[in-house]
């Protein structure tokens, strides 16, 4: 025997907090409906559900036609972004054809450069960053101990940061890199994810000029480290003791801080 | 053999699947940023790093929420930095009264019940009122009113709990409703005050709950 249809009836106490979600349609199963027969014998919880509907329909119908689309520039500019990733992709599916594709996934690499630091342009250093990020060549020299590989190779004492904890990202291969027309060195990390890579790019001078290009600086175990943000990937770079760095990666600003924070002393 | 022409096709697939998409990231990113610089900016990020992540989409699931999520992510992440301390919009702040408005926003309806005073405001009026919203709830405002996605998709996209989605946007409707009726009434176009409490929708939540005990 079914309950008569009073008893089922919402009162005006249990459909009041229903009413928002009504409007939006978010009611599921017989909720929409017990709501629905309440305002048919309900013209005070109508007029609140009306008034909702009309606030919200009066709001889109204002503010959607006004809002702008996207300007040509973007579009071009993402075109261009989207195939310099393509770049990038296709040598790295050429390396996995080779089978060195395990050390260049998931890479964190450092490329040392051998220099007066750029002397041109202060976002130069940047933009490097991230092209030899993107271009993922493959490490000429693998294991943890890089360091004496790269003697006689590049005329500077090459200081290879490492990370003390347990998930950050190893220290894998390096190889010598081109970074306008400068030999720099190129450290290759794996973190064991394929989607996490990053460059730090790693030269002689102060990162002082870039002060103009960064958008924010933040405080690192009491050193500076600035932040920038190119194609995408965020940018940190940092000076310590007459060599500067730039890492770049996919990571979020505050895990690129708390890795930067973690980089031994040595 | 190599492989190369797979990625082609990959990319011809994220760009297609994108397309359709980028006026709605460029509308919310200027919302967000309120910087059309920074928004073009915020965008060109975001479908890059969407790329790059590709592999990460699980086909035939809601390719637009992924894309928001990331848009809000990289928002977040990038751009909030610069923003004052984070106004707290949630806690224990909560208005649990119920009050009957209805007889004053009857009266408020006046002569045309069908329309709301919105209507009869400048577009850049409303918007500037958006732009004024704290972030959290601009955000949902943005997710919900202009983009149409559903509670439970916004929630996935900011990270939250769906209650404080709902929270989130009761309330801010609601200051936004404030906001625009000082406007409008400086403007003449509304004359009654209107203002009362209406209980907040998160008890739609405890109503399920009973229900399915009660059951």
């Amino acid at each position: 025997m079914s309950l008569p249809a009073t008893d089922r009836r919402l009162s005006c106490a249990d459909a009041l907090p229903l009413l928002a979600a009504f409007a939006d349609g978010e009611l599921v199963d017989g909720e929409a409906e017990a709501v629905a027969e309440h305002l048919d014998a309900c013209t005070s919880c109508m007029a609140e559900v009306e008034h909702a509907v009309a606030f919200r329909s009066a709001l889109r119908e204002k503010v959607r036609p006004s809002l702008p689309a996207a300007p040509e520039r973007l579009r071009a500019r993402i075109s261009t972004g989207l195939a310099a990733e393509r770049a990038s992709d296709n040598a790295r599916r050429y390396l996995a054809a080779f089978g060195l594709a395990a050390a260049c996934a998931a890479a964190v690499s450092f490329v040392i450069v051998r220099g007066r630091g750029d002397g041109g342009r202060p976002g130069a250093l940047v933009q490097d960053a991230v092209e030899q990020h993107a271009r993922q060549l493959p490490i000429e020299v693998a294991g943890q101990d890089v360091e004496p590989w790269f003697q006689g190779k590049v005329d500077f004492h090459v200081s290879v940061p490492r990370f003390r904890s347990a998930n950050a990202p190893r220290l894998v291969g390096a190889r010598l890199a081109n970074v306008r027309e400068r030999q720099a060195a190129y450290v290759v990390y794996d973190q064991g994810v394929p989607q996490r890579r990053m460059t730090l790019l790693v030269y002689p001078g102060d990162a002082a000029e870039l002060r103009g290009v960064v958008t924010r600086t933040a405080s690192v175990n009491g050193h500076d480290v600035m932040l920038a943000n190119e194609r995408g990937y965020n940018v940190a770079v940092w000076s310590r003791r007459g060599v500067s760095y730039s890492l770049v990666s996919d990571l979020d600003e505050r895990d690129v801080l708390d890795l930067v924070g973690e980089v031994e002393e040595r | 053999m190599l492989g190369i022409g797979s990625s082609q096709t990959t990319r011809r697939e994220f760009e297609s699947l994108v397309q359709p998409h980028l006026d709605g990231l460029y509308a919310a990113g200027l919302r967000l940023t309120r910087n059309e610089g920074d928004a073009e900016d915020l965008v060109q990020d975001t479908v890059l790093r969407a790329y790059r992540f590709f592999d990460k989409f699980e086909r035939g699931t809601n390719f637009k929420a992924w894309l928001f999520k990331i848009l809000t992510n990289t928002f977040i992440n990038q751009y909030r930095r610069s923003t004052k301390e984070r106004e707290l919009v949630d806690g224990p702040e909560r208005e649990a009264v119920t009050a009957r408005l209805i007889s004053r926003r009857s009266a408020d309806q006046n002569a045309d019940p069908e329309r709301h005073f919105i209507d009869r405001m400048f577009s850049d009026d409303v918007v500037r009122a958006i732009d004024e919203l704290p972030i959290d709830f601009r955000m949902v405002v943005i997710l919900a009113d202009l983009q149409d996605f559903s509670y439970q998709e916004i929630a996935a996209i900011i990270g939250c709990p769906v209650g404080t989605v709902m929270s989130r946007l009761f309330r801010g409707r609601r200051q936004l409703e404030k906001k625009l009726l000082h406007t409008a009434r400086e403007a003449g176009i509304v004359q009654t005050p209107v203002d009362a409490e209406v209980e907040e929708p998160t008890s739609l939540l405890e109503y399920r709950r009973r229900k399915a005990a009660s059951t």
